[in-house]
């Protein structure tokens, strides 16, 4: 399926995405819970304003300024919401696709911090996993490491990969298949 | 300390202020989403869901903000 990203990265012709892959959901779920309950806070505190005997200085004040703490709440609120689509842009549009031919690694960082990355596969020389932690092995996610034989290209790591040993796997088959597609035809090494 | 002009604003003022200065902060940071979503995205329908969610948070809470300075 063509799609516009691909448009943006424009494919080799006849390079087939094997795989797009994002971070795991957990990563993002903690993000906006974490993001929830920070912008849930005041509302509680509010609530627990409310529950204060009525005489009290800050019940009276509850009562008599809900406009103004209506505002604050919203905005607090309205703050938080923007956090948490920032959170989501990052977690969306961080992506790591990997063809036939190269592997193309998207970050996403905030909104003024984009860095797309091709490696080609043949230039790729080692590639490490590695799950580290308690969730991590119970979710199995992870970080996918690798180095490429050229001057040009860094090395690249990726972090909070779902199955990465299966991305591993895929990155490795698709390796294979690229060098003995170049061995067949070594023209093919300079497309 | 005590030469020093006072500032003192009435509490509408302060708060209209705030509301007019989030509200030039919504829209900018509105127009860098919107621009992100639009060009980088490669799911027509997340992209369409994530700006119906977005919209149909945020437009409320920003009348509610109006709606309460109005009653201040």
């Amino acid at each position: 399926m063509q799609t516009k990203l691909y448009e943006k990265i424009e494919l080799e012709s006849d390079e087939v995405v094997i795989t797009t892959v994002r971070k795991h959901w957990f990563v993002i779920t903690v993000e906006l819970m974490v993001i929830i309950l920070f912008g849930l806070v005041p509302v509680f505190l509010f609530m627990g304003v409310l529950a204060l005997p009525p005489q009290s200085i800050v019940s009276t004040f509850v009562q008599t300024g809900t406009p103004l703490i209506t505002f604050c709440l919203a905005t607090w609120l309205l703050m938080s919401t923007l956090a948490a689509v920032t959170s989501w842009t990052s977690y969306y549009l961080d992506l790591w696709i990997l063809t036939d031919r190269r592997i193309i690694v998207i970050d996403q960082i905030g909104y003024f911090n984009r860095k797309v990355s091709n490696f080609r596969l043949e230039r790729l020389q080692d590639i490490n996993v590695s799950i580290t932690g308690l969730i991590p092995t119970l979710l199995n996610y992870g970080i996918i490491r690798a180095q490429t034989a050229s001057a040009s290209e860094n090395n690249f790591i990726s972090y909070n990969l779902p199955d990465p040993r299966g991305l591993q796997s895929q990155i490795q088959a698709a390796m294979d298949a690229r060098l003995t597609t170049i061995e067949k035809i070594p023209d093919a090494a300079l497309e | 300390m005590e030469n020093l002009p006072h500032l003192i604003l009435p509490t509408k003022t302060i708060v209209t202020l705030v509301f007019y200065l989030f509200l030039i902060v919504y829209a900018t940071f509105t127009v860098v989403f919107y621009y992100h979503w639009q060009n980088y995205s490669m799911n027509k329908g997340a992209t369409t869901a994530t700006h119906i969610a977005y919209f149909g948070i945020t437009i409320p809470l920003l009348a509610l903000m109006g709606l309460s300075l109005l009653a201040l």
